[in-house]
């Protein structure tokens, strides 16, 4: 009854209520807009970005990070590798033998980074089959080279045809060697796009002269969460070798960096639909605590204690609250998976502007449920805050003087 | 007989710094059960004063108040508030019901506080409603109800709670004559079959007529006390 008194309450003054609802209701909406745009360009961003480069975990001989030198390498390790293997938070984890080198071919020149990889695990981490657009994908100890679009584009090259490459191999060695291009990869990312190719790991192994050694393993992991905690559980567990493990952030913070302060930047303009909420949920409070004074004052006249009819008030004021979210919330739902599922392709200027940002620019909104039930917390936080003051006036009831209002 | 109710030397006092106003002034009063006592008196005599201190929503200035041997000057708020609900009905003059409740609700909603079982409190809200001659209003809203009957639902809900005594100020002063005569007809009728006690405040004539006791207050002071 208490439910029913506080529902029916509710619809009492039925246009201020739609009133606050639909202010919440729109507002929910916005913020829940701007967050999964930008948490869904950073997530495709990350993954991107990551699973090409860094991974969101890397394992490396100590000190490689810093100097990038193919002489930091380590040699295969089945420890290591089944020690991955048993971690759960571990998704997928490719072997990498990266380095700098030239690429060239006729009168053109360029500086790029040739990545020796294991295709069939590689795909698992990066999806690099998917991104061929010509040509095919490497198999195990291929000999051909996959050139980034852009890369090839710059040098003139099309499938089957010869790139040399120039670089520094293990402890001085020279490094040379010529590839057929086998395919060619389309990479999102435009800096990427620009200056990568792709070894089978036995062909970077030739050119790098290194034997069986590795620059790199790159981890992929599904839940962000587990990030520290895999860091430090590998840690752990490879104490006393020459390893480093490091995660994205330390990797490639610049990265991190961009979408703290673009989520910094969300953070304010929710703050400020969510302080035009707090008003209107404010002002609701404010006519209610004023027109009902005289009913709150019968109330306790006849026994009903000041707790209790304050539970009542608040359990309005969060029904009120959770109305809007949960109305906000399914009504933008179908919209943010439509665009989840066919991302927005940004054109002109900002197109443009998230090109020197160095993102590609496509918007797929996050469908992550954690982006509407936020959203919830904050509405009905702020309607639990804003209510301390009707509990304030509440308490500060004196019945006869209320029933004579 | 005992006294359910008893006053001594009770005062109230306004305004105690500036320009006192002895609204209530040290008043002797006992309330035997049973009784049906019209408390009347001119405009600003006390009435209203007097039944608050009586029914505990509000404190004397000096003097106690007796309920049944339990001095309720002294209670805290929060105590005074289920001491009314375990002891005391109300009927105040109008708006006396929650607007989004129907009159059985409402009727129920004192026993809810009592922590009634539902079926029981249904049950009781029907016989209460039928008593008061609203059997067919049970699910109507205080707004499609007219002034007599939302007073009527006011008395069983003042019932509901199974008080000690009902306190009722100017309970008729909203209605016209039929309303107020039937409203006191119900009163007198809980007074004579259940032995209900009723104290009520009025300006009205023919209410004072049907009283069996009449309390006269003049500037907050009892005058006279006459029992039929
Ligand atoms: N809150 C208050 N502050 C100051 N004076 C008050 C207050 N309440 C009542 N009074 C004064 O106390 C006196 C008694 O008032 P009370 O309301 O008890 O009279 P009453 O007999 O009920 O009058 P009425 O028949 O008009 O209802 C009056 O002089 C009134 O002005
Ligand atoms: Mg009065």
């Amino acid at each position: 009854m208490y439910f029913k008194l506080a529902w029916r309450n509710m619809w009492r003054s039925r246009r201020r209520t739609l009133i606050t609802v639909s202010s919440i209701f729109f507002a929910v909406i916005f913020a829940i807009l701007m967050r999964v745009a930008i948490i869904g360009l950073f997530d495709k961003l990350i993954s991107d970005t990551v699973s090409l480069s860094s991974g969101y975990i890397q394992v490396h001989h100590s000190g490689f990070w810093e100097n990038r030198s193919v002489d930091s390498t380590f040699e295969e390790s089945p420890k290591l590798t089944a020690l991955l293997d048993h971690e759960t938070a571990v998704t997928a984890w490719t072997p990498r033998l990266e380095s700098f080198g030239l690429a060239s071919s006729g009168d053109r020149t360029k500086g790029i980074m040739v990545v020796g990889i294991d295709p069939e695990k590689e795909n698992k981490v990066s999806n690099l089959s998917k991104k061929i657009v010509a040509g095919k994908y490497l198999d195990e100890n291929d000999r051909g080279i996959i050139l980034a679009e852009g890369l090839a584009l710059y040098l003139k090259l099309k499938v089957n045809d010869t790139v040399v490459l120039i670089g520094q191999g293990y402890e001085g060695n020279m490094a040379s060697g010529k590839y057929a291009v086998k395919g060619i990869a389309k990479i999102g990312i435009p800096e990427m796009n620009k200056g990568m190719a792709w070894l089978s790991i036995a062909a970077a192994r030739n050119f790098l002269s290194t034997g069986a050694r590795y620059t790199s393993i790159s981890i992929l992991i599904n839940n962000q969460n587990n990030l520290d905690g895999l860091k430090k559980s590998i840690i752990s567990k490879t104490k006393g070798e020459h390893y480093e493990v490091m995660t994205w952030k330390e990797m490639i913070p610049e990265l991190d960096q961009l979408f703290q302060a673009k989520m910094a930047q969300n953070v304010i303009m929710s703050g400020v639909l969510y302080l035009v909420i707090a008003f209107g949920i404010f002002g609701t409070i404010l006519m209610m605590l004023n027109e009902r004074l005289h009913e709150f004052g019968i109330l306790i006249a006849i026994g009903m204690k000041k707790s209790l009819l304050a539970v009542v008030v608040v359990l309005e004021m969060v029904l009120m609250s959770v109305a809007g979210v949960v109305l906000g919330s399914v009504c933008i739902y179908p919209l943010v998976l439509y665009y989840h599922l066919h991302p927005i392709r940004l054109t002109g200027d900002m197109g443009k502007s998230s090109e020197l940002y160095n993102i590609e620019p496509v918007m797929p909104f996050s469908t992550n449920l954690s982006n509407f039930i936020v959203q919830g917390y904050v509405v009905l936080l702020i309607a639990v805050v804003l209510s301390l003051y009707a509990i304030f006036k509440i308490y500060k009831i004196k019945a006869i003087a209320a029933i004579n209002s | 007989m005992s006294n359910i109710i008893e006053s001594k030397g009770l005062s109230k006092t306004y305004n105690p710094d500036t320009i006192p106003v002895h609204a209530v002034n040290n008043v002797d009063l006992a309330v035997e059960e049973g009784e049906f006592t019209a408390l009347v008196g001119p405009s600003g005599s006390g009435k209203t004063t007097l039944l608050n201190l009586i029914g505990g929503l509000d404190y004397p200035t000096g003097g106690k108040v007796m309920i049944e041997g339990v001095d309720i000057t002294k209670m805290s708020e929060n105590k005074l508030i289920d001491f009314r609900l375990k002891n005391i009905g109300f009927v105040f003059q109008a708006y006396n019901l929650i607007p989004v409740l129907t009159a059985s609700e409402n009727v129920e909603f004192v026993m809810l506080l009592q922590k009634t079982s539902k079926s029981q409190r249904e049950k009781r809200a029907i016989e209460l409603l039928t008593e008061v001659g609203l059997k067919d209003k049970l699910d109507k809203r205080p707004s499609e109800l007219s002034g007599g009957q939302q007073q009527r639902v006011a008395v069983a809900r003042a019932l509901a709670s199974k008080p000690r005594f009902i306190l009722a100020d100017e309970p008729t002063a909203n209605l016209d004559s039929a309303s107020t005569e039937n409203l006191l007809d119900i009163m007198a009728k809980l007074n004579k079959e259940d032995n209900m006690t009723f104290i009520f405040s009025t300006h009205d004539q023919r209410v004072i007529d049907k009283a069996r006791r009449v309390v006269t207050l003049v500037d907050g002071k009892i005058v006279s006390d006459t029992k039929k």
